[in-house]
């Protein structure tokens, strides 16, 4: 069931009057919006429209042109090691490291991230993506679908509060997808943010709110 | 001016007689026992030295109670891999 109100009534994450250029292109501009704790947003528009910039802004990964990124009143630029302590990034590129197995991969990710890591937290959070018994193989061995969800393991296994998402359903089965699902309608139930691009509906029970870039991106 | 080397063939475009990352770790080894490449090398069985240091560094993450000596171990890595780049000449003429 939608929730009506958000659950906390200060906005964690805020942006204001956001500009993206790229090259001589202005993708974007004047765009704002607040998510509040258990709130999906899904970024919408056409290609090229700016969503993976959008995206990309918002981990700390590029820089906007004009505007700001605040995260709970504060500009994330000013809090870098805070906010990336707060934030997993799930891009067009998984970032599986073919050469490792998936615990391997999850448990760099996690060293490199500096979260302390119990063995136990890794090996379920890939049980719980379907992986059981995939643990300890190359990552390299895998299909597309199974890489996807090393990444998803990896969202799991670390404790941040707001989940980018680039195109998360994609290379995904039917299985996968509801797979998913669930792991996006629990990330909210307990509170999480969300902030993801898909060209599909999302259809996932919670808060939803969506912002078009080609329509609201404001051009 | 500033010189900027970007891409794949760098290491043998400056340092055309150095092994490449894949064949690194064993060349270090040759003719050398009881050296921290010979370690990790035993250990990971990984001729790649990029993957067999992302293991250790897993390892040297995962077990708490080892962390200093797999530190130590990647200290003498790093400081075996930095002697042996004396071991090539490098290139006074750089081709674009």
């Amino acid at each position: 069931m939608p929730l009506t109100k958000p659950i906390s009534s200060k906005p964690l994450l805020s942006v204001i009057d956001l500009e993206c250029i790229r090259g001589d292109n202005l993708l974007f501009s004047g765009l704002d919006f607040k998510l509040y704790e258990g709130q999906l947003m899904q970024v919408e528009g056409a290609n090229g429209s700016g969503k993976t910039s959008l995206l990309r802004i918002l981990a700390g990964l590029s820089l906007s042109s004009e505007g700001q990124v605040l995260w709970d009143g504060k500009d994330i630029l000013k809090q870098r090691s805070l906010y990336f302590s707060k934030v997993a990034y799930l891009g067009h590129t998984l970032g599986v490291k073919s050469d490792l197995s998936p615990v391997e991969n999850l448990k760099i990710s996690l060293a490199l991230a500096g979260f302390p890591f119990d063995e136990t937290d890794v090996y379920r959070a890939l049980e719980q993506t379907g992986l059981a018994g995939k643990e300890d193989v190359p990552a390299r061995s895998l299909s597309a679908g199974q890489k996807q969800r090393v990444a998803l393991a990896r969202l799991l296994a670390c404790p941040a509060k707001l989940w980018i998402m680039d195109e998360p359903f994609t290379a995904l089965d039917a299985s996968g997808v509801s797979l998913v699902r669930d792991l996006l309608e629990t990330h909210l139930r307990r509170g999480g943010l969300v902030v993801l691009t898909s060209h599909q509906a999302v259809e996932v029970r919670g808060d939803v709110v969506r912002v078009n870039l080609s329509e609201d991106g404001l051009r | 001016m500033n010189l900027f080397l970007i891409g794949s063939g760098f290491t043998k475009a400056l340092l055309p007689d150095a092994p490449l990352n894949s064949d690194l770790l064993p060349r270090l080894c040759e003719n050398r026992a009881n050296t921290g490449c010979r370690e990790v090398l035993d250990s990971y069985k990984i001729n790649d030295i990029e993957i067999s240091l992302t293991k250790l560094d897993i390892d040297k993450a995962s077990n708490r109670d080892k962390a200093d000596d797999l530190k130590s171990l990647r200290n003498r890595v790093e400081n075996e891999l930095a002697k042996s780049s004396n071991n090539y000449l490098m290139l006074k003429t750089l081709y674009l």
